[in-house]
Parts: structure tokens; sequence; C-alpha cells
């Protein structure tokens, strides 16, 4: 008894000092960190509590992390510690030595069974403050942004468990709410490149609002989506001076200057896990904004949060409207994969993975130069879902990664009208009266589609030749609005390959439906583009002026001429293609 | 480009080409001269002028400057305006940008359309200016301090021409679809014509009559009544482009890419349409497309591309060939009376002034001459005149490739007199540069002919074919011997005892090549082949085939010699020969020996010996009492193909008596022999 009393006296009077310190830190240079040395980290390992753990210094290991930046290693022990090991979120965790602080954990290696650490020096952490924390120039207005294939091939893949022991950085866990199965997996590939590991979490963003102290060893989180979703990494804090934090010993998405929304986290429990253990949390309060992700640590400001991109979507079923809202982080490499993550993980919630559905989807991306891009389609099949999903944010891939000038957008929105049954119909033949064919003469084309697990049915549409059509061939071609793009594509590479912003605008808003029957006649007659647009019907002087080039780059070939092009809206999302050779005759 | 083996008439070539062949004698050389001679446009044309003009009637003259004039942020020309103060208009693409060229040549950008091309320009009285653009078919009116609003949309994909008519209307041409419409105020316009075809490439009003040039089909219409048009003239291009007329009110044409040829879609035309309505073809040539006309004082000027041209018309259509580029494709012509003429380019934005002063050099490379076989060079002679102040100078170079290169000789020094020697050395190929120059820009030299003559080595005549065969006649009727490659003669061969048996006729024939393209003298020889020397037979024959009358000869196997000579073109001594002998051939005009001996056997039969000592049989057939029925007779071997058969004749059927048997045999070359026999049948 007697013993315990000392110890918890000392222990009492240890942390007593320790505490003394934290409130008047210094820090330790790593020259002066030796091994044999003991301390103590901070860290919560369940609610908003900063506990303290024990530490012992284990040595340093030299250039372990990059040219000239050392790594201390240490022995951790106290809390849950031994059972679950160094666990992700305790990335950040201060660590001080004679109350002087030395750095924050960051590192350890995948299926140890004893908590040793990396600690990443408090002087490497310190030297992020040194790159500014004033927001980015133009952070989240996606400027040309070009990755060639070699550079992009060193990036890092796909978070997968490794299948040896490796020294892993602690990580950032984030914690995706909301997010069924397949969203999560889009959330991976998502965030798998930058190093990020997913988890699904316990509750959605926002809910959990406690007035949590923030200082050293509170839990630290970097949120990249919120509202009724919410994913978010979650660390701990290291440091604090004034307004002024640092955090996670480690990077987030290792971008250098940034502006990204800073929240308080709530941890629900420690997690034992063999691969490596994790703290189960949730974001609380924005705090402020991540103004640097570097490789020795975040540093933020405490403070307005950036402004997150809102994001809206409406989804009608036969159970009724509900909308649901959240806030995406504004980055050109992440943006559209969160947004298509979102929008699956609310479809995975009204509806089904997969089975028959029909999907219809209107969206609009809103610019903040008041002109905004809309798009309209529809999909029908097992694989509806995923089709809505990545097709309606398809266009922000293209916009953020577009190499003309930068962009900022100010709102997304979806309406999504989904039914649980399949309208899919192919198209499965043509017929005309007469193939012999005049200009200006009318006729009407049938077209047979098979509807699934239907009797077929017959389309009639009536066509109108142009008074001035060429004598000879033209091959009718019927299909969908997919297969019309194909053709365009087919017809002319350089037609869908844009010149200036305004164009890829231009080029994305063209999307047709695919419920739409697109007519198309077409005659084989070789023509120009210039800088993306078609010179239809050049005649022999002008096409001779513009092939007497002296450059290369502007003029493109046009493989056919397209002489008329009609829609007709159909109850089916259509597949399949026919063609009909006609022969047009003289006037 | 002629070539001649015969003296030119006029004295100092003729003088100049006897100096050389004195020369020549005393080489080995084969003394006949090949000369060539241009003085035709055709054959100056089909060489390469830098900086030098082929008038119509083949002369070689300086061409006019064609100077940088401005240079603009562009990536080509569409159109030229002159403005009243001297100053251009220039419409271009791929930007959609006007320029205004001040009289220095200085650029500065007026307008920036968003569309990508400017076709069309008009100034009206007020100098507001009016721009036709694609593809969005759009007109725009730009003030002059560049303030643009659009005028018109026409509907259209471009607008092709823009021109005010007599009572002040601006008229546009559209092309996709092809229209005239009258724009006559901002967002108004009436369709004048709705032409069938697809563009309507440009206007011209003359003498109150608005005009219309088309694509498609390349037609010209004269605008009637809105609505209406009467067809003028449809040509056989695909294109009219432009329009011009004289002051005679004569319509001219300028047209491109031939319609009624899918293989042969090229080639320009310049069609001529007089105020009756008659139309005439004034030009065509099969390269080059015409792309743009303008007037030349009294003449027209073209501008072509595939070749890069300039040509110079007058009005029958005789073409001066300008000037050609290699780095420079004209796409425009802008005539200012006063001033210069301009030629925009198609390939960059820039802008060349044509001047009436000559260029101070040029220089012309002729086409390669090919003179077959190696050849020693002569004189290279030259008509011109070289006024004060210019000059001409001519230099050679030769080889032995089709093109130049590498492998030729350099240039020879320019050569100033003519009648000079060339001083290239022996090649198969031969070509010559004419350099002109001038320091009096009003004045150039003119080069309107060049002789030069080669000497080819002389080379040994070739005999390619020489053989010999009996020279058949055709037989009236059926029953004539026309067998194979057999030359036949018509006539009766049935005749006997002529002045001339046709079987002893043979055909005697050869072929012969000299590459120096000598005459060629043949002479025959004939031997035995048991004989050693050859006897002649005929000499000096200049055709190549003879009838033989072998009747004189001694019978058997025969040979026969040609020996072919180039004689007639090269001294004794230096001439060379051929000579060829046939495979043995048989001489035989005598018939085969028929023995018969009969036999009173029971049947009674007839046996049949026939020989021939020089040719094999070919058959053999009897007659029983002179009677029209001709049996045939078996060779006991089964075939008459031997000198010598044996055959076996059975009569079992003679009714009894006395009976002729005649017997006829023939060999291969048709003698014939008989024999009869009387027998008793009992």
């Amino acid at each position: 008894m007697q013993h315990r009393m000392i110890t918890f006296a000392a222990f009492a009077c240890w942390a007593f000092i320790a505490a003394a310190e934290a409130a008047n830190p210094s820090f330790m240079d790593i020259d002066q960190v030796q091994r044999g040395m003991r301390g103590i980290g901070k860290t919560v390992f369940t609610g908003t509590t900063i506990d303290t753990f024990a530490v012992e210094i284990l040595g340093v290991a030299q250039h372990r992390l990059g040219p000239r930046r050392h790594m201390i290693l240490a022995q951790l022990s106290g809390g849950p510690l031994a059972q679950t090991g160094v666990m992700q979120g305790m990335s950040g965790s201060p660590v001080y030595i004679d109350g002087r602080l030395i750095g924050a954990v960051a590192y350890t290696w995948s299926f140890a069974q004893i908590p040793i650490a990396g600690i990443t020096p408090i002087h490497d952490m310190l030297a992020v403050f040194e790159r500014g924390l004033e927001p980015p120039q133009d952070y989240g207005t996606w400027a040309p942004f070009e990755l060639d294939a070699q550079t992009a091939t060193l990036l890092p893949q796909s978070a997968t468990v490794p299948d040896r022991i490796t020294l892993e950085p602690l990580g950032t866990p984030v914690w995706a709410s909301g997010f069924g199965a397949a969203a999560t997996r889009m959330l991976d590939d998502t965030l798998g490149p930058f190093g990020l590991h997913v988890t699904t979490g316990v509750d959605g963003g926002g809910t959990i609002d406690e007035a949590a102290p923030f200082e050293p060893g509170a839990a630290l989180g970097v949120q990249l989506v919120s509202g009724d979703m919410s994913i978010t990494g979650i660390g701990t804090l290291t440091y604090v001076d004034g307004d002024r934090v640092l955090g996670f010993g480690h990077p987030m998405l290792l971008e250098g200057a940034t502006d990204m929304p800073m929240t308080g986290a709530f941890i629900y429990a420690p997690m034992p896990s063999r691969f490596l253990s994790f703290k189960l949390g949730a974001p609380t309060r924005i705090l402020g904004a991540v103004r640097q992700d570097r490789a020795a640590a975040i540093a933020g400001v405490v403070g307005p949060a950036p402004a997150m991109l809102p994001l809206r979507v409406l989804v009608r079923t036969d159970q009724g409207e509900t909308t649901y809202t959240c806030q995406v982080l504004r980055h050109q490499r992440l943006t559209s994969g969160l947004t298509a993550s979102v929008l699956l993980g609310v479809l995975e919630a009204v509806s089904k993975r997969s089975g028959p559905t029909t999907l219809q989807v209107r969206s609009t991306i809103a610019f903040e130069d008041g002109q905004d891009l809309q798009r309209e389609q529809i999909h029908s099949g097992a694989g509806a879902l995923f089709q809505a999903a990545i097709t309606a944010t398809q266009p922000l891939v293209f916009l953020s990664q577009n190499p003309f000038d930068s962009i900022r957008l100010q709102k997304v929105d979806f309406e999504l009208e989904i039914k649980e049954n399949l309208e899919l119909a192919r198209v499965r033949a043509l017929r005309v009266a007469e193939r012999q064919l005049k200009p200006g003469d009318t006729f009407t084309l049938e077209v047979e589609l098979q509807p699934y697990r239907q009797a077929a049915i017959k389309e009639h549409i009536q066509i109108a030749l142009p008074a001035d059509l060429k004598p000879g061939p033209l091959t009718l071609r019927v299909g969908n609005g997919s297969a019309s793009q194909e053709w365009e594509l087919e017809r002319s590479p350089a037609l869908l390959q844009p010149r200036t912003l305004a164009q890829l605008r231009q080029l994305l808003q063209r999307q047709d439906r695919n419920d739409n029957l697109v007519v198309e006649l077409y005659r084989q007659e070789d023509g120009i583009s210039v800088a993306g647009r078609e010179l239809p019907g050049l005649p022999p002087s002008a096409r001779t002026i513009l092939q007497q080039e002296n450059s290369t780059g502007r003029l493109g070939a046009v493989h056919g001429r397209v002489v008329l092009r009609q829609r007709q809206r159909t109850n089916y999302v259509l597949a399949g293609t026919q063609t009909l050779e006609l022969t047009i005759g003289k006037p | 480009m002629r070539l001649s083996s015969s003296f030119p008439h006029r004295a100092p070539l003729t003088l100049a080409i006897c100096t050389a062949l004195l020369l020549c004698t005393a080489t080995s050389w084969a003394v006949k001269a090949h000369l060539w001679q241009e003085n035709t446009y055709a054959a100056f044309a089909a060489g390469t002028t830098e900086g030098v003009s082929i008038a119509a009637d083949g002369t070689l003259r300086l061409a006019p400057s064609l100077d940088d004039f401005a240079v603009l942020d562009a990536q080509r020309v569409w159109s030229l305006l002159a403005a009243a103060d001297g100053s251009l208009y220039v419409g271009s693409g791929d930007e959609g940008k006007i320029f205004i060229v001040d009289a220095d040549g200085v650029a500065t950008l007026l307008f920036d359309a968003p569309e990508l091309a400017i076709h069309s320009l008009a100034l009206d009285d007020d100098g507001m200016l009016y721009a036709g653009t694609a593809p969005d078919g759009l007109v725009y009116r730009i003030d002059p301090h560049g303030e643009a609003t659009t005028y018109a949309r026409t509907n259209a994909h471009y607008v092709w021409d823009l021109v005010f008519d007599a009572d002040g209307r601006l008229l546009a041409a559209t092309g996709e679809p092809g229209t005239v419409l009258a724009l006559e105020d901002k967002d108004k316009s009436t369709t004048l014509y709705k032409a069938p075809d697809h563009h309507v490439m440009d206007l011209l009003v003359s003498a109150a009559k608005v005009y219309a040039a088309t694509a498609q089909a390349g037609r010209v219409y004269q605008l009637t009544e809105p609505g209406r048009a009467r067809l003028l003239y449809e040509s056989d291009r695909e294109e009219i482009h432009a329009l011009h007329a004289d002051a005679d009110g004569i319509l001219y044409a300028s047209g491109l890419r031939r319609n009624d040829d899918e293989d042969k879609k090229k080639g320009s035309a310049l069609y001529r349409i007089d105020p009756t309505g008659a139309t005439q073809t004034l030009w065509t040539h099969d390269d080059g497309l015409n792309l743009a006309m303008s007037a030349l004082g009294e003449d027209l000027l073209i501008a072509t591309a595939d070749p890069s041209r300039l040509y110079r018309l007058d009005k029958r259509g005789r073409a001066t060939l300008v000037d050609q580029f290699d780095d420079f494709n004209p796409s425009r012509l802008l005539h200012q009376a006063a001033a210069a003429t301009y030629v925009a380019a198609a390939q960059a934005g820039t802008l060349r002034r044509l001047s009436a002063d000559y260029r101070a050099q040029g220089q012309f490379d002729s086409q390669v001459h090919d003179f077959r076989i190696q050849a020693h060079w002569g004189a290279i002679d030259w008509r011109a005149e070289a006024p004060k102040d210019t000059e001409i100078h001519l230099l050679t170079r030769s080889g032995n490739s089709e093109k130049p290169d590498e492998t030729w000789s350099p240039w020879s020094v320019p050569l100033r007199q003519p009648g000079a020697t060339i001083s290239s050395p022996p090649a198969r190929y031969l070509q010559y540069r004419a350099l002109l120059k001038t320091s009096d820009k009003q004045e150039t030299p003119a080069l309107r002919e060049v002789t030069l003559a080669g000497r080819q080595t002389n080379v040994p005549p070739r005999i390619v074919d020489f053989d010999t065969l009996p020279y058949r006649i055709r037989q009236s009727g059926k029953g004539g011997e026309q067998g194979g490659n057999t030359p036949v003669v018509k006539g009766n061969g049935n005749r006997r005892g002529g002045p001339s048996r046709p079987k002893s006729l043979r055909l005697v024939r050869w072929q012969a090549q000299d590459d120096n393209e000598d005459e060629l003298h043949y002479t025959l020889y004939v031997r035995s082949v048991d004989q050693k020397e050859w006897k002649l037979g005929q000499e000096n024959l200049s055709k190549t085939s003879v009838l033989w009358d072998t009747e004189t000869m001694p019978e058997g196997l025969t040979l026969l010699k040609l020996v072919a000579s180039d004689h007639p073109d090269n001294p004794d001594g230096e001439a060379l020969t051929d000579e060829h002998i046939t495979a043995p051939f048989a001489i035989d005009n005598s018939p085969p020996h028929i023995e018969l001996v009969a036999h009173q056997s029971n049947p009674l039969h007839l046996e049949v010996k026939i020989v021939d000592p020089i040719t094999p049989l070919h058959k053999a057939q009897y007659s029983i009492d002179y009677g029209d029925r001709l049996h045939q007779i078996v060779a006991q071997d089964g075939i008459f193909d031997s000198r010598q058969e044996s055959a076996r004749i059975d009569l079992p059927d003679l009714p009894a008596g006395e009976h002729v048997i005649a017997v006829q045999a023939w060999d291969q070359l048709d003698n014939v022999g008989t024999q009869q026999i009387i027998v008793q049948v009992k």
C-alpha cells in the first residue's frame, strides 16, 4: 500500500512537473535526445480528454525520414497501448522529455506487437510555420494542371495491406460517414493515391459538438466532406502558438500550401487491430484552416474555415423526395472523386446497389462567373447507380484538369429520379420504303425496338431531306445519344479536343441522352476543322488555301459530314445501333 | 524542246555547230550531233524559275519585283480591300482578325472577331467596314475605331463576298447554303437568289447588273429579279471562284477542279463570256488551282496553288508565267491601278507588293535533257536581247542520273558569248541555267532561244532478231497450207512450170537497234553447212526483210549471216557492226521419189516406198483410175515424218480389168512427187 502511495505520489509529482513544462513549452533539439531518456506523450484515447502515456527513447534513426530528416525511436506505454500498440489517430501526439517538446508521434510498424513509434522531431515541424499560413492565392480555383503519365506512376497508389512488416506513417485515419460499401470503395480509389486509409465512420459530421479543449494532445481533424455525409482525417494536435497550430507529424495529402477545414474530433474508443490499430473517431466543431501540408507536419490557423463547395443532391423515388446537402473540399484532384463518392453514397442509401434500376440524372454545375453547365442523362440496368455517379461527375474531372484557364465553381446540384425497374430497349432493325431518294424528299423511317423482356415495338420518324443535298450515297445510322457522340469522335477527333475553356464547357454541354433515338444521315466527304471548329462543305479554293500550311496543330481532318441529325425521345434507355445505305439521286 | 539531227538555218548557230564538228573530227566520237533546242513556252515552263518570267511566246525575262510589304499576326489572309486613302483592310484567319495596313506596310489590328476567318470585306461611303465571316456566317459592321456590331446573321456558314450594288445595297454571297442576300439594314436582309449550288463564291456588279459565281457546279449566273437568276454558263469545273468584267462588258470567269472525272479533279481554266452569252474557254492548265484573279491593266493576273504561281493573261488567253514560288502561296490579289498589286499569302499572315520594276536578277534552270547515252558536248548557243545595263549568262552542268544530285558536275563558269563550247564533262544528261541581270529596273534582258549540241559516243548496233522461213503462197479455196506463223502470198499454188516456183521462196527478216539512232545498213551472206566461205548475198540493204528465191541454190542444209553496220552515220573506220547467223535450214526444191510394186495376191495390194533425200515426208495419197476420190495412205510406222517411209495399199474390191493406181507424196516443204502403176484384176 505504501508502495502504491509512493508510486502515486511520484506519478502525480511527475505529471505536475510535465504539465508545468508544457504550459511553458520549450523544445529539445534532436542532438540532445539520448537513448534511455524517459518522458511523456499526450493524446486522446477516448472522448475529448487528453491523456498521457509514457515514452522511453530507444535512439535516433539518422536520415530515416529523408535526407537530413531523422526520426526518434521510442517505446510507448500506458493507457490502452499495451493492447493496441501505436494507433492511427495518435499521429501528432506531442512527446516531452523533461517538459521539453521533442516532437510528435508519427510512425510505427505494421503488425508490430509492441508499441514502438517513430517521432518526428519538433524542429522539423516548427519549420513548417516558416512557409507562412496565409491562404494560398486561388486555392480552390482549378488552375491549369497537367500530370504527365510518368509522373503519375510515381504517386502512391491505393492503400493496401502490406505483406511484410513495414514502417508506416501512422497515417491519417479517414473517417467516412454516410457512405455505403460501393461509395467507400470509390473513396478508396480517390484517396488511396494520397496514402489515405478510408474507414467507415460511426457518426455523421457535425453531430458531436463538445466544447473540448484545443491544446497539445487534443484530437485534430481535417475535413474533406461535411454535411449530411462527412469525410474527415483525424490525428492529434502537437503544438499551439497563439492561433497557430501544428499537428500530425506527417502530411495529410503532402500538397504544400493548402486551405482545408480544420476541426476538433471526438474519439469513441481505441480500436485494436493486428495490422494497425486506430482511434474510432468523428469530427466535432470547425476550428480553423489547415494552411500547410508538408512532410513533417500540417500547420493551421485557428479561426474561420475555408469555404467548401456546396453540393445538393435531390432524390425522387416512389417514396417521395429527399434533399441531401454536403460541402466538399475544393481540390483540383479530389473534388470530382469526393463528389462522385457522395453521389454514389446517396444512391446506395436511397436505392439499392444492384438489380433493375432506371435512373435519370440532371446536373447543374454553377460557376462563379455566373455561367452554368447543365446536363441530363438516363441510365438503366444493374449498374445504373455506378454509371450515374461516374457520368454525372465526369465534367468535374475535365474541368478540374483543364489546361486552359483557372476556374472556380459556385455549387453543384444533382437531381435524381430513381425507378426500380428496367426501361431498356435495343435498336433491332430499320426500314424505309425506298432507298433511292432525291434531295428534298420526305420519308418515314421505321425503327424497330426490342424492349427488355417485352414485345418489340416500332417507332416512326419523319425525315425531310435537305433540298440542296448532293447526289450520291448516304449512310443512315440510328443509335442512342452516346452512340452519336462516338460517331462524332470517329468522324473528327479534333472537333472533340477543346482549345479553350469555353470550348470545353460547350463540349461538356453537348451530352446527348441515351433515351434519345438519334438519326444521322452521313456522307463520306473529307472535311477540315480549324482550331476545333468544323468548316463544313468547303469549296476547292478555300480548302486549298487552308492546306497551304506553315504550321501544324490547328487543322484537323474531318472524315465525313453529317447532313442531317434528328432526335426523338423514347420511353427507353437505348442500346445498339443500326445503319442503312441510301442513294440520293439528282433532283 | 526539239531534238533535231538537221542543222538550223540561222547563220551564227550553223557556224558554231560546224566549228564543233570540226573539233570533233579529231576525236573518236561519232560525228552526228544531237541538238537540244528550247524556244517555246512549254519547253521553258518545264524548267524552274526564280525571279524570271516566261512569256507566252517563249521568252524569258526578269520577273517584276515582288517585295515583302506587311507582316500580320495571322495564319493566312482571306480578304483584301483598298481604302480611299491608300491603306488596305486585310481580313485574316484562323483567328478572325481584321488589320489596317498603311502605305508603309505597318499593320494595326482593327477588330478581332470571335469567328475563325474574315472571308470578305466591303466599305461604304461613310467609312463603315463590313466583314463577312465563317463558320457562323456573320456580317460585322465596324467603325473606323474598330467598334463592331453584328450587322447580319446570314444563316449560312460562310460569307464569301460582300459588294454594294448600283442602288447602294450591300449584297452578300454565302456558302452552305449558297445564296445572294441583300443586307438592307441591321438584322434586315432579303434573299435575292437561292442558288442550287452550295456556295456563291463571288459577286460582280457591272453596268448595273449583278453576276454571281458558284461552287459545287461551277456556274455563272446573272441575277434578274428577286428570287430569279439566269444561268449564263455552266463550266466543267467544280468552282468558279472569281469574276471580272472589262470595259466592253466581257466577263471573265476563273474556275478550278474539273468535275467530270473523279480521278482528275485538278487543273484550272479561264472562261470568256461575251455580252451575247457566247462562252469560250480562254485558257486551261492541268496543274495548279486558280485561287485569285484581278485586273492588271488590260490583262488579268491569276494566282495559283500547287504549284504556287502568278500568271498574266491577255484577253486572248495567252499566258505569261510571271513568277513561281517555293516559300510563298498566294491566296488573294488586289490591284490598285495607281499604286501596285498586292499579293496575300495563304500560308502566313504576309502581304507582298508586285511592282512595275524588274527584279535586279533572276535565274532559270532548264529541265534536264537526256542524250540517252554518254555524250561529248559541243557548243551552247542562244538568241537574246540584252539592252544596256542588262546581262545574260548561261551555265551548264552534266551528270548520269536523271535528277541532278551530288554526282553531277558543278555548274560551269558563266558563259557570256553565244556559241561557246560547253565545258561540262561528258555525260548522259545535261542541264543549263540562265542568269538574267539588270542594273536598270526599267529594263530587262530577254532570252528567246537556247540550243545545245551533244555528240553521242558511238556504240555498235544490235541485231535483236534474225530468222528465215518458207514463204508460202495462199491457195485459192480450201486446202491452202497455212501453218503457224508462216507468211503466205496470195496466188495460184497449182501452177506448174512458171517462171518462178513459189515454193522456192523464203522470207528473211530481222530487227536491229542502234542506241545512237544511227541509220543502219545490212548485208546478207549465205553458205551451205558443209562450206567454209560465206558468199555475198545482198549488201547495203536499208530494209529489214527480203524475199529470197532459193530455186537456183544447191539443195541441202544452209546458213544465212546478217551484218548490220552504222556506217551511214559514221566515218569509215569508225563505223561499228553487229552480225548474226541463222540456225541451219533446208533448201529443198525436189519432189519425193516413189517406188510402187504390185502383188497379185488375193487381195491385190501394192507396196509403196517413198524417199526424200533432204526433207522429211509429210503425207501421201492415191487415186484409182484418175478418179476424184483420194485415198490417204497410212505409213507403215503409222506417221509420215521421216525422209524414208513405206506403206501398203490393199485393193480388194477392184472390178476385173485394167486399173491405174496413182500415188502422190509430199515432203514438209510441199514438194510433191507422183508415180503411177497399171494393174490387171482378173
